[in-house]
């Protein structure tokens, strides 16, 4: 089998110019931030986002440059605001958005899952989404006349998702708490091209045997995995580490202003070298604090 | 270790390999044995992976019924956690012996006496010692109380002395009798096996003696390399030496690197 | 239910001079070695040791000069030799010592536990562990078992004044947990004067609860609480982190050397001003490498894995 283990570099190489990037997690939860930043590093441009339910993650990717377009249902920073590169982005710059509802974010996604062009579904009709997003169209049912807005599938070229664990042959596992094969990551890794996935930890082959009910994109869906612990920081990790609220609070600060936001990335992104000295500097103190178990499970 | 490597001996086979194979064929299937650091560690994964497949591993960390992948540096490694079918803590290991359940054991030490007496304590005077040794751990009470004792040494005049300095590990003490008196449990000592030789202890005197050469060494070379009279067995014959399989086991599967079997022929 | 959580600080400030301490941890597994350099951080000094294979702790203490006689049964770096700094100081003359077997010294632990004054055992019947002797009293004394004749040695209690012992995880009042081999941590524990237990991590006690089988440590037994993740390092602790060999060989080839040794303490445990700038100066890069396998218990890239 081949073993698909890569480094943060590497990984994000995949990614052109130019690419549709569908990006995992929810607001503040699981967002593939080791990865969102190598992308800055890379100084990728004009790349079309897109995601169900999004925070940090695409707001941090507009302020950097990076994008195009994005296509999403939500982008915010949870309790402190408005996300406010994606605003002045939107309000200056002419970004180009396309709006979904959270269920249209993940019907396109699902479609693609399912070998479908499209996926019927109800929750955008009679709102101003079915006027502004593409995407979307009303249909009839053929049996009972019926209205649908039928959602177009979507078929990024690479999705970036933070998990839990992965073996080295890519089969990727996410903790048993809620999270299943139906979760919104697998439908976005499942419907892209090239899937990178980072992991909190790549595990032995053992542990994929042993539960091997917690795997939720086998290897076939996978392209990379890259070992990145405390890779969704400063997003929480569901069960294993918390919102680090400081460092979020600290970027919506800086996100103020293109100026401040630029020293912000300075900083923490593009001044560092690597994942590991990004940690470094947050600082393992903090970064024990925020961790809910260390036992390895 | 590669200076030992082949001198002697056929096919390149190293005198550590020599060793671990003959110290192998001393555990007998479904035994239980107490396992030391290093080539006692080598010796019961070969007999594991051949003739004695039930032998139940013991640790004195407290690690029972071991079934590890790969060597470990020591007694207390983790990786011999993986796989076993009981982890407990060094008072209940121990008890073990105490308590009559432990067929075998095997130990190392600086200084060996005629009497299979061991040192791993200190080397001069105990207050002042010249060189302090790690000491006992479960040396004694390996010695004292498994069924049947394995030393394994390097052969040296240094090491195979008249008397230890420090009598850390019971072999027979002074002689016949002496570990009844103290009450001691199990035979005692009932082989030594070194880089050159295999030794036994004659049933009268309970002193030690030459049993089996390895291949290509002499009685002689032996008895030079002695630092007492060695008494001679009857007949002296050849170590059987390693079979093609154990060497294969050896190199390939258990200590892949040549960390205490020396290197590769 | 107790609040025993404490600063690593305040709990060695507690700790006096001359103390006798026995202290948890095997070869080169969860032995509490931020507490003890804290302890060379404070200065305590004149200190006794009351050992089984506690080595990482000996040749620290020693090496650091603070510890005046041992009671103990092996003290020897697993892979790598005998301990260089605790075998200066005894052939020095500085470090007074008694040897035992593990199987006699912790028989005098569990007699202590067990809270009667001494217990018979068969082993070091017959050798100089019995007849060359060290500071202690009474050490064992020959016995003919009242029954059979049966001769035994005695060997009496010990009590040390103080057990700091590393645990994987406790809750707030002192339940402590350890995963894989538990060495001699319970008789330790049950034997001394007063618990000290350090932790990976300190849990909820519903986390306790639903795997009592783990629990080593109740929490009546324990007096204090010190939450120090990593706080085995470099020792490996299972189920959390490997141990950091290439810190043990560098920390090896140092106590060859009095002098780099005294430059290994400035560097390592006077220089950082606690446990934090301890583990920031080794950097969280190593210390994530040594990362457990849920699924082996110890890290990944140490196990073979079956092919």
């Amino acid at each position: 089998m081949r073993e698909k283990i890569m480094g943060l570099r590497e990984a994000v190489a995949l990614i052109k110019d130019g690419d549709t990037v569908a990006i995992g997690g929810h607001t503040l939860r699981r967002h593939p931030m080791a990865l969102i930043h190598e992308i800055i590093r890379q100084g990728r441009r004009d790349l079309q986002l897109q995601g169900w339910n999004n925070g940090i993650d695409m707001d941090m990717l507009i302020g950097a440059g990076c994008a195009a377009s994005v296509e999403t249902s939500y982008i915010g920073i949870s309790a402190f605001g408005l996300a406010l590169n994606f605003r002045r982005a939107c309000e200056r710059d002419g970004l180009k958005v396309i709006e979904h509802s959270e269920t249209t974010g993940l019907d396109m996604f699902r479609a693609t899952v399912m070998g479908m062009s499209f996926f019927p579904t109800k929750t955008p009709l009679g709102s101003d989404l079915m006027r502004v997003n593409e995407h979307l169209t009303e249909i009839a049912c053929p049996f009972t006349g019926e209205p649908f807005a039928a959602v177009r599938a979507a078929r990024p070229d690479v999705a970036i998702i933070h998990a839990h664990t992965a073996d080295r042959y890519g089969n990727v596992q996410l903790d048993a708490q809620r999270w299943n094969d139906q979760s919104a990551d697998v439908l976005i890794a499942k419907a892209a091209r090239t899937t990178v996935a980072s992991v909190e930890q790549i595990v032995s082959d053992e542990e994929v045997y042993r539960n091997s009910a917690l795997t939720v994109l086998p290897r076939k869906f996978v392209a990379a995995v890259v070992e990145a612990p405390y890779g969704a920081h400063p997003c929480a990790c569901d069960a294993r580490y918390d919102y680090d609220l400081e460092e979020t609070g600290k970027y919506y600060e800086a996100s103020k202003s293109k100026g401040s936001f630029k020293a912000y990335l300075d900083t923490r992104v593009r001044g560092v070298a690597d994942h590991m000295e990004y940690l470094e500097r947050i600082g393992i103190e903090r970064l024990m604090r925020l961790t809910r178990t260390r036992v390895a499970r | 270790m590669s200076a030992n490597r082949g001198e002697g001996a056929p096919n390149g086979v190293t005198r550590q390999e020599i060793m671990a194979v003959a110290a192998a064929r001393e555990i007998r299937n479904g035994e239980v044995a107490f396992i030391g650091t290093g080539l006692p560690m080598v010796a019961a994964y070969l007999a594991k992976a051949t003739h004695a497949p039930d032998t139940v591993l013991v640790f004195e960390s407290g690690i029972v019924g071991a079934k590890p992948k790969e060597l470990a540096t020591g007694v207390g490694d983790l990786r011999l956690l993986v796989g076993c079918v009981k982890s407990t803590g060094l008072y209940y290991a121990l008890s073990l012996l105490q308590g009559g359940f432990i067929d075998i054991g095997f130990l190392g030490a600086a200084e060996v006496d005629q009497y299979g007496n061991l040192n791993s304590t200190s080397i001069g005077d105990y207050q002042r010692p010249t060189v302090r040794l790690p000491g006992s751990g479960g040396a004694n009470d390996i010695g004292s109380l498994a069924q049947r004792l394995v030393i394994m040494v390097p052969h040296e005049p240094r090491r195979l002395v008249p008397r230890v300095q420090y009598l850390t590990t019971p072999g027979f003490l002074d002689g016949p009798g002496a570990r009844e008196r103290a009450g001691l449990r199990g035979e005692g000592p009932t082989r030594v096996i070194t880089d050159l030789a295999v030794l036994d202890f004659d049933p009268a005197s309970k002193r030690m003696r030459l049993a089996t050469v390895h291949p290509g060494v002499t009685v002689e070379a032996v008895e030079a390399r002695t630092g007492f009279a060695l008494l001679r067995a009857p007949t002296i014959g050849e170590t059987p030496p390693p079979s093609a399989e154990e060497v294969r086991l050896l190199r390939e599967r258990i200590d892949p690197e040549g960390i205490y079997i020396g290197q590769k022929a | 239910m107790a609040d025993k959580v404490r600063s690593l600080q305040e709990v060695v400030a507690s700790i006096p001079d001359g103390a006798n301490l026995t202290f948890g941890g095997f070869a080169a597994y969860f032995t509490p070695l931020a507490l003890v350099r804290e302890l060379i951080r404070q200065g305590k000094r004149e200190l006794e040791m009351t050992s089984v294979a506690e080595c990482w702790v000996a040749d620290y203490l020693a090496g650091a000069g603070r510890i005046r006689r041992v009671r103990f049964s092996n003290f020897m770096f697993e892979g790598l030799g005998r301990c260089q700094n605790f075998a200066r100081g005894v052939e020095r003359g500085e470090i007074e010592v008694e040897d035992y077997s593990h199987f006699a010294i912790t028989s005098r632990l569990v007699a202590a536990g067990l809270g009667v004054p001494f217990l018979p055992i068969k082993p070091m019947a017959g050798t100089d562990l019995m007849r060359t002797r060290g500071f202690e009293a009474e050490k064992a004394r020959p016995f003919a078992c009242p029954f059979t004749g049966e001769p035994v040695l005695l060997v009496p209690a010990a009590r040390p004044d103080v057990a700091v012992l590393h645990v994987a995880r406790a809750d707030r009042d002192g339940n402590s947990q350890l995963f894989g081999y538990t060495a001699v941590v319970e008789e330790q524990a049950r034997a001394a004067q007063r618990v000290i237990v350090t932790t990976e991590e300190v849990v909820e006690d519903t986390v306790i609860r639903a795997q009592p089988e783990l629990t080593v440590l109740p929490s009546f037994l324990v007096d204090a609480v010190v939450e120090v993740p990593f706080g085995a390092h470099p020792t490996g602790m299972y189920r959390y982190y490997d141990p950091h060999f290439e810190f043990m060989r560098d920390y090896y080839a140092a106590s060859r050397d009095p002098a780099a040794f005294r430059a290994h303490l400035e560097e390592w445990v006077l220089g950082p001003a606690d446990h934090w700038a301890y583990l920031r100066k080794v950097g969280l890069r190593r210390l994530l490498a040594l990362r457990s396998d849920p699924g082996l218990g110890i890290a990944r890239m140490h196990a073979r894995t079956a092919t």
